[in-house]
């Protein structure tokens, strides 16, 4: 068996009398793109730090590649590569010099060319080598600073929030690249607070609340547990348009249907809604419909929709995933 | 860390020095200007005894100690502690880059142009205003060197000592100013009154000045050794106190 990449145990972390991060475990395969999710401020950046030995857990065991982050830093900072959350350069710095230097600072070489052209063209930075760094968009500066995380072909990469900042596309382009990447072999961990990046990018993702881990394992398994591959939406009459009496939706009633799990209650758009998690729905939408042929319910805006992990965030905390 | 990886660092540190017109005109503008200020002042004086030496002489060792102090404040203190802010030096950390590497080639980069700027200043002082000692190039060079360990190491300790930039900025000019007032550069020692001469023996400037007159003209304020021993023992405390204080973040 493959030694694993990541092994956290009971990790707490404190800040004074907040406990950023509360006893969490994982641990992530060689191989594959793990991703922490949460709101913020659950904790992320706070975890994925102490992986990269920036910052010293209060308790709990933490192992990078069979390595101490804090005692053998130098050794795991040759193996890993990191971008971080918040960070800079100097102003005045070409991105051609920035990746030179830093591909210096390493004993191995990354696969990237002599002037890392596989490196800097899927990531769109090959027409702007020689501007400085001062003179780059927000998205281009977090595109070099995924560059740098990699220009040594690490074994294990950290990515805290890679997104951030990024346009639709150049999202797009860093998201094939990083799977590209996982093909050859290098493991991924990445942090992020959108739901469609892990569900996309992440073999196995954790989801984090207030410093603790709430679930864990594939995004297709966190959504089956939910209890259904699909939900089924419609919204409720405004209150002031009061319907008539027995025209009015029995939603406890709903749970009786077909293959339906769970029935949820909320408010979109200032209109109450209702969603129904179902194992078939194929078959609850045929009954729904009938039920309210018969009954006079008019379903409006009925949709339905494939289950995600912003609906299993929902359903672990009763809170969505982005505010 | 690899020796190809801190000589990148030192070439990068370099580029990075010539692109910041402020240090560049300091180091090489402003510094040769001060050189023909005061030579100018210098010349209207009607009876000051040379004792042998042309004015390029003794004026020469006053920008160089000038130099040697605002780039230790102004392109390794204040930027030291910007790099901290915006979570450069953060970065660097999670690389195999040791800490030391980091400042060692921004101080290796700002010695080796102070001391062009050094230079320089010798050659227009012969040019323009005329040289006549000829020090010992290895005693006046150790006397450069021994300067800059001393205000580097101080330039190193103010970076890393105050919580933000902008503190480290207003503290570090503070300083700056003070010891261009009260180190004889600007009022030599030897017409100060005694209380700004106590002030005086509190500045590493003044033993940077000293000494420097010491290896140029042969002659200074305190003996030479004195001067030597103080900057030693300024080197070393500056060093401690900030590998001490030292914070990536
Ligand atoms: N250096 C710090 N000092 C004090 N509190 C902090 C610090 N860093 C993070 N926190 C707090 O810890 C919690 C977790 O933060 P963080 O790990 O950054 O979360 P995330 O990356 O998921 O947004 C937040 O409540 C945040 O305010
Ligand atoms: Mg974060």
């Amino acid at each position: 068996m493959k030694a694993k990449a990541v092994v956290v145990r009971g990790l707490v972390k404190r800040y004074g009398r907040v406990k950023a991060v509360d006893g969490v475990s994982f641990e992530v395969e060689p191989g594959e793109i793990f991703g922490l999710l949460g709101p913020n401020g659950a904790g992320k950046t706070t975890t994925i730090e102490c992986l990269e030995g920036l910052r010293t857990p209060d308790r709990g065991t933490v192992r990078v590649l069979g390595l101490d982050p804090r005692r053998d830093r130098y050794e795991l900072c040759e193996r890993i590569g990191v971008q971080l959350q918040t960070t800079a350069l100097y102003d005045r710095i070409k991105v051609h010099e920035a990746l030179t230097l830093f591909a210096s600072l390493y004993r191995r070489r990354g696969p990237w060319g002599r002037r890392f052209e596989r490196l800097v063209e899927p990531l769109g930075l090959g027409s702007v080598l020689g501007r400085h760094y001062a003179a780059l968009s927000g998205g281009q500066k977090q595109r070099l600073h995924v560059a740098l995380a990699l220009v040594h072909g690490p074994e294990l990469v950290f990515l805290d929030e890679l997104t951030t900042g990024l346009d639709p596309q150049g999202r797009r382009a860093v998201w094939d690249f990083l799977l590209e990447l996982r093909g050859r072999g290098t493991t991924i961990f990445l942090t992020t607070h959108y739901m469609e990046e892990a569900e996309r990018l992440c073999d196995r993702v954790a989801i984090l609340d207030r410093g603790k881990l709430l679930a864990q394992g594939s995004p297709q398994e966190l959504i089956a547990r939910l209890g259904g591959e699909g939900r089924i939406v419609f919204s409720l009459p405004p209150r002031g348009a009061a319907p008539r009496a027995d025209a009015r939706v029995d939603v406890e009633g709903l749970k009786g249907l077909p293959a339906v799990r769970r029935v949820e209650r909320l408010v979109r758009d200032g209109r109450e809604t209702v969603v129904l998690y179902s194992e078939n729905p194929k078959a609850t939408l045929l009954a729904l419909v009938k039920r309210a042929e018969a009954a006079g319910w008019p379903l409006d805006d009925l949709h339905v929709q494939r289950a995600t992990l912003e609906d299993v965030f929902l359903a672990l905390t009763g809170r969505e995933l982005r505010p | 860390m690899s020796l190809r990886g801190f000589s990148r660092l030192v070439w990068v540190e370099a580029l990075l020095f010539l692109r910041e017109w402020q240090a560049v005109f300091l180091t090489f503008v402003f510094l040769p200007l001060l050189l023909f200020l005061f030579g100018a002042i210098f010349r209207r004086e009607p009876d000051v005894s040379l004792g042998g030496f042309a004015p390029g002489d003794l004026l020469v060792p006053i920008p160089i100690a000038i130099g040697l102090a605002s780039n230790a404040i102004y392109t390794l203190s204040g930027p030291l502690a910007v790099a901290r802010e915006r979570g450069i030096l953060r970065r660097f950390r999670v690389t195999p880059l040791r800490p030391w590497a980091v400042l060692a080639a921004q101080a290796l980069v700002v010695y080796l142009m102070t001391l062009l700027a050094a230079l320089l200043l010798l050659a227009l002082a012969k040019l323009f205003l005329g040289l006549r000692a000829f020090a010992n190039p290895l005693s006046l060079w150790g006397a450069f060197t021994l300067g800059a360990l001393s205000l580097f190491s101080l330039g190193f300790l103010l970076g890393s000592a105050f919580p933000t930039a902008r503190l480290t900025y207003a503290v570090s000019t503070s300083v700056f100013f003070t010891m261009l007032l009260f180190s004889g550069v600007i009022i030599p020692l030897d017409v100060m009154p005694p209380f700004m001469q106590h002030i005086a023996r509190l500045m590493p400037l003044s033993y940077v000045l000293d000494l420097l007159k010491h290896a140029w003209l042969g002659r200074g304020h305190w003996p030479w050794p004195h001067d030597v021993a103080v900057l030693l023992a300024s080197t070393a405390a500056f060093t401690l106190l900030a590998a001490r204080a030292f914070r990536w973040d």
